[in-house]
């Protein structure tokens, strides 16, 4: 690692002075957790960083409206952790703080930061997908909303131009709906998942009226598995029927094999763990 | 019994005021004006012929003093290969690599970023050569590691050694008991299985480090090492100067558990500063700690002959150590650990062959249990196999076979104050053994295990220490004990105190420094607490002795309960002098026979422990949970009951990661999981959610207050008693380490026995 | 008990003009009782002369009036450095070894600084023919002139006075030590 400068702007017009799109030794960021192990491993030689941390405005904050949540992208996973409000109406967020890193990174990654660093083992984009969120990228000359789906293009890859910034997550927030995210770790607890899994569904006793399903970590980046959800909507939950969607879910995906676990059994570890999420949410 | 104002108290650890306010030394913290940096540039291929380094980009980065290969350190060190077996190991790659990670050039500069970008720039062709990385491929493999085999000839014990040319075997060591070939023909039944254990790294916190600081003549090495004495020996040597020009200073480790001994970074850094004539510093990331030494991944066969009525009447055990590319301490391993492979058991008829093999791996050297955490998840894997196929229960049959206080183990050498019976009762009665278990039904299984097992201490070996008594009474202790977080400052000063008559809280102990504290073998292999603490227990009586006759030369009465400062002043006049006591030990040994491998005294003393599990398998994913993990050791007597209490724990959770998730994986010889998120040691969060560590009422009859060594003992059943508790569960064996789930899964998945969903 | 002892002659010219003393020559003889290492012994010796030669002509820690001190910078606090150190003449002996250590070692750090002020001080008497004058050290240019000034016209300009031992008495034992700088 050789020296760099590190700016800390306090509006977006200064950002974009210090910022440029053609120079790929400049970047901006949010918490650095990932940039910073990026750096060490000399992956990745900055000349010039520019924090948003201090940007305030749209990027910071989290409020709630009757529908909808609003997350400025610099928002610190250890404020959603212990968000009340985010307690109430999205659990599962809360929940998946409880395993996601440490507290060290928690106190200082941010959820734009998340997003566009597109690992594809974090825990929190295939949680956003599930709740069908949308995010608000800005630039120079504007912005535009996107769905949180349509940011992902690879494995550490995105469809965003390297002159947009993530400003904020917008999170519908459903009557009737439960969402569940679970994480399959396959050695120490403490590990990236070899799947993580995260459904959202409307459930009315036995009938899935409607869900989402979101696999991540196995696959190049995070991924609806229409093909099970469309075996599971609008039926009623019975053995067989979870079985099809199993074998549905473990059909679409194309799983890697890592040191993890191989491919052949994380397909199977997605048969069986959307099978219990599902009766997990039916019984809640 | 007598009562003791220090020993069975669980004095707080002296530096624990030090360490939680962050006043602690740490070499990792020091900086020496003028100090300059080093960044290692490794080598890309697994066994190649080095053609080319091109070092003149990274020569070049502004801030970059010099760039280093072999060609300068040779300037220094005309033959510069070191190690503690065999003196095998260059500085830097001369001429060939022979593990993909080898140090191959190093970058010194004025900052450790700026020779860390440099030595990104360097590049080096290869002529690549065919590999071995297998151990029992090396065996026989055309691929030779070392075309010449250097023995150093440093050990006593290890003096025969001469290994085998044209061969990848560093060392063969035998053991001839009985006619086991007889005994396999009078056998009832023959069991034969195959077990292995993987590759795994120390992973202490504070990665290696090592300051060099040139003098006129002298050296000063501030090193993380749990050997400085050996240091200063290998170090002279290398040089050409006699031991009194180098200097190794070690102050606390930020945990060592058996990596941090004999050589690692100190040659190098030593010759980097003697070139550079400046003080040189270089420390490892946590991720490059895994080309430095590992474990060595080893593999078992075993053949028993036993009766039917679960008598074992012959054994023979294979073992092959993978040692890596360099010999470093593997063979003291490979007989140490070989001469217990055939377990604690009374067999009439024992062969033993343990082999150290070279290959194209990182190399490996001592961890924690010194070998015996391998052996026996074989010897104690078979062992429940062999009572399952009897139809025995597990602890009847291993009781039926135990070696008894009196008995002569395989080499000859009798038990004496091994607890074996004692740890396998107390592991039997925690796990309420004689009570019947859930076993469960449908997808989660439960299942429970025990396992026991023992080890040889590494001899022979030597320390020295030296109690240094001031005018008013305060007393120092002066040892090469390196307390690298197993507490052996508390530990030494309890026994010194208890001999002196004081409070331990009152001892300052001056840590290792080659020109101020004595010789002292090496903090490895549960040995401390015997031979320090006895060298240490010798020393406090030379100076009571001597604080006697000062007594006797001031015409005082017998029994006078004047206070060392008022002896002083009426010796002196006013607040001066010393006592100075010494006291070094070496225990009695014998060399092993070489072609049986017989001696009457192969070990001081016995690391004795028995481990059970209980476990909770989840069929349809293989993931388990080891619900509840008993560890019961003999440490003789327990001279601080919190600080065993920590070690067991501690060595438990260690091979417990070993054992569940721990694994160097490589391809090709290339480390594929080089990186804490890849290779994962277990947190708190893996831990049993009831996790028992204790011991059993013993004492060591020639240790220090009866104490033995404690630092290794939970480490040598733990795995074989969780494989055994997952058999238990699920009816099927895994003989390969670790064992994860999708081993699991996959064993129960071959076995068609995978209970149906939610079952 | 045991005693070191030295014996210390001085040699030296006086300016009267401007109160300066230069030492011409000088020697120390010091009974070491036995003398383990002579060479680093005479570095004792010499450079024990240097340290008295300071106290002799010029280190002082001199106060105002209201006992604050004025010599707080070695501007103010002269030390001799080489070029007011002459060559000397040292004269190591065993005459009286000790008979408390079994070597008959005695120390010799010592007796090489004490008789300095007084050697000197005596060789400026017989200089100005004045046995008693020097009744103060250092004997500093100033102390000197200050003295040469209240008796100015009895006074030749310049005296030398050759008072000391007999050169040829000194035993070839002695070597001349160059003052290291």
């Amino acid at each position: 690692m050789t020296s760099f400068d590190l700016v800390e702007p306090r509006s977006l017009e200064e950002a974009f002075r210090y910022l440029d799109p053609s120079d790929p030794a400049i970047r901006p960021f949010g918490g650095g957790t990932a940039l910073m192990l990026m750096i060490k491993a000399q992956m990745y030689k900055p000349q010039r960083l520019v924090s948003l941390g201090r940007l305030g405005g749209r990027f910071s904050g989290i409020s709630f409206d009757a529908n909808a949540c609003r997350i400025g992208a610099m928002t610190r996973f250890a404020t959603l952790e212990h968000s009340p409000e985010i307690a109430a109406r999205l659990p599962v967020i809360t929940e998946a703080m409880k395993t996601l890193a440490n507290v060290r990174v928690r106190n200082v990654a941010t959820v734009g930061g998340n997003l566009g660093h597109a690992d594809p083992h974090l825990d929190l984009p295939p949680i956003w997908l599930v709740l069908d969120a949308k995010v608000t990228v800005v630039n120079r000359g504007g912005e535009r909303v996107l769905p949180v789906a349509d940011i992902f293009s690879g494995y550490y890859e995105t469809t965003l131009g390297n002159d947009e910034l993530i400003a904020e997550v917008e999170v519908p927030v459903r009557q009737g709906w439960r969402s569940k995210y679970v994480k399959v770790t396959t050695r120490a607890t403490h590990d990236w998942p070899a799947l993580g899994l995260a459904i959202s569904v409307q459930i009315d006793g036995h009938l899935i009226k409607d869900l989402r399903i979101v696999l991540s970590a196995a696959v190049d980046f995070p991924r609806r598995l229409l093909g099970a959800e469309a075996v599971l909507r609008g039926a009623a939950i019975d053995e067989p029927l979870l079985q099809r969607a199993g074998e549905a879910a473990a059909e679409e995906a194309d799983m890697e094999s890592d040191s993890r676990g191989t491919g052949d059994y994380k397909r199977h570890l997605l048969r069986a763990h959307l099978r219990r999420a599902v009766l997990a949410l039916a019984a809640e | 019994m007598t009562s003791f104002r220090n020993i069975d108290r669980s004095v707080p650890r002296l530096e624990g005021r030090e360490k939680v306010t962050g006043k602690a030394e740490y070499v990792h913290h020091l900086r020496l004006p003028g100090m300059l940096y080093g960044k290692i540039f490794r080598s890309t291929v697994p066994h190649g012929r080095i053609k080319h380094i091109d070092v003149s980009a990274a020569a070049a980065v502004e801030g970059v003093y010099r760039v280093v290969t072999i060609d300068d350190i040779r300037t220094i060190i005309p033959h510069p290969y070191y190690g503690p077996a065999f003196h095998d190991q260059p500085v830097l790659a001369d001429g060939k690599v022979r593990f993909a990670g080898e140090p191959v050039a190093v970058v010194i500069a004025t900052d450790r970023r700026v020779a860390e970008e440099a030595a990104g720039l360097i590049t080096a062709e290869y002529e690549e050569l065919p590999a071995v990385f297998d151990e029992v491929e090396a065996m026989t493999s055309d691929v030779i590691v070392h075309d010449e085999l250097k023995p150093a000839a440093t050990f006593p014990d290890l003096q025969h050694l001469k290994g085998r040319s044209g061969t990848n075997v560093a060392l063969d060591y035998k053991l001839r008991r009985g006619d086991v070939d007889a005994g396999f023909a009078a056998a009832d039944r023959i069991f034969e299985h195959t077990f292995r254990n993987q590759q795994v790294m120390h992973t202490p916190l504070e990665p290696f480090v090592t300051v060099a600081e040139p003098g006129d003549g002298r050296m000063t090495l501030h090193t993380a090492s749990q050997g400085p004495s050996f240091v200063r020996i290998e170090i002279a040597r290398l040089l050409g100067w006699p031991e009194n020009r180098v200097r190794v200073k070690v102050p606390f480790l930020g945990g060592g558990f058996g990596g941090k001994l004999y050589i690692k970074l100190e040659a190098l850094v030593a010759s980097l500063a003697l070139l550079v004539q400046c003080p040189v510093k270089i420390s490892l990331t946590m991720e490059e700690q895994f080309f430095m030494v590992t474990r060595h991944p080893c593999t078992v066969r075993i053949k028993s002959g036993v009766n039917n009525d679960g008598k074992i009447v012959a054994r023979r055990c294979d073992v092959i150590w993978n040692g890596g590319a360099y010999a470093d301490i593997g063979p003291r391993v490979t007989q140490k650990a070989g001469f217990t492979s055939a377990g604690p058991y009374d067999i009439e008829n024992v062969s033993i062959d343990s082999y150290a093999v070279y290959t194209n791996r990182p190399p490996a050297g001592a961890l924690r249990g010194f070998g015996a955490p391998q052996t026996a998840w074989a010897y104690e894997t078979h062992m429940d196999m062999i009572a399952d196929a009897l139809g025995m229960d597990q602890i009847e049959f291993r009781r039926k076979n135990l070696l008894r206080e009196g008995r002569e183990q395989a080499t000859g050498t009798p038990m004496r104050d091994a607890a074996l019976d004692a740890v396998l009762d107390q592991v039997s009665t925690r796990m309420a053994w004689s009570e019947p278990v859930d076993r469960g039904t449908g997808r989660i299984r439960r299942g429970r295990g025990i396992a026991v097992g023992f080890k040889g201490i590494t001899a022979p070996t030597t320390s020295v220490a030296m109690v240094n008594c001031y005018a008013d009474g305060s007393c120092a202790l002066y040892i090469g004990t390196v307390d690298m977080g197993q507490g052996s400052d508390t530990v030494m000063a309890q026994i010194a105190a208890e001999v002196l008559e004081i409070d331990a809280e009152s001892i300052r102990v001056i840590h290792s420094d080659t020109d101020v504290t004595p010789y002292d073998m090496g903090t490895l292999g549960s040995r401390s607490t015997f031979h320090m603490g006895t060298a240490v227990l010798l020393a406090a009586k030379d100076a009571k002795n001597k604080i006697a006759e000062l007594a006797r030369e001031l015409s005082l009465p017998p029994g006078n309960n004047l206070p060392l400062p008022e002896l002083f002043r009426r010796k002196y006049g006013m607040q001066a002098g010393n006592i100075i006591g010494t006291g070094s030990f070496i225990p009695d040994y014998e060399k092993p026979e070489k072609d049986t491998g017989r001696s009457t005294k192969a070990t001081p003393f016995w690391g004795v422990g028995a481990s059970g599990a209980e476990v909770e398998v989840d069929t349809e994913t293989g993931h388990f949970t080891v619900t509840k993990l008993v560890n019961v050791a003999d440490v003789g007597v327990p001279l601080n009951p919190k600080l065993v209490q920590v070690q067991l724990s501690g060595a438990a959770i260690m091979q417990l990661g070993f054992t569940l998730t721990e694994e160097m994986i490589f391809s090709e010889g290339q480390l594929t999981n080089g990186s804490f998120a890849d290779y994962k040691i277990p947190t708190l969060l893996d831990l049993p959610a009831e996790f028992i560590n204790e011991c059993v009422e013993s004492r060591q009859n020639d240790g220090p207050f009866g104490a033995k060594g404690a630092g290794e003992t939970s480490t040598i059943a733990l795995s074989p008693a969780i494989g055994n508790a997952l058999a238990d569960a699920i009816g099927i064996r895994l003989t390969d380490l670790p064992l994860t789930p999708e081993k699991v899964f996959k064993a129960l998945s071959d076995a068609k026995r995978l209970w149906s969903a939610g079952g | 008990m045991n005693y070191a002892y030295s014996v210390h002659m001085a040699v030296l010219k006086v300016d009267s003009e401007i109160g300066a003393v230069a030492v011409e020559r000088y020697l120390v003889a010091f009974d070491v009782g036995r003398a383990v290492n002579p060479r680093p012994i005479k570095g004792q010796i010499v450079r024990g002369f240097a340290q008295g030669l300071g106290g002799a002509l010029m280190e002082e820690f001199l106060y105002d009036a209201h006992g604050e001190l004025l010599s707080v910078t070695f501007a103010d606090f002269l030390m001799p450095t080489a070029s007011d150190v002459p060559t000397i003449d040292v004269l190591i002996t065993e005459d009286a070894p000790s008979p408390c250590n079994p070597l008959g070692i005695k120390g010799a750090g010592e007796a090489s600084i004490t008789g300095v002020g007084a050697a000197i001080a005596s060789a400026i008497d017989d200089a100005i023919s004045e046995p008693g004058a020097v009744m103060q050290l250092p004997v500093t240019r100033k102390r000197l002139k200050k003295f040469f000034a209240a008796d100015s016209q009895e006074r030749l300009a310049s005296v030398t006075l050759l008072n000391g031992p007999d050169e040829r008495r000194l035993s070839q034992k002695v070597d001349s030590v160059p003052i290291a700088t």
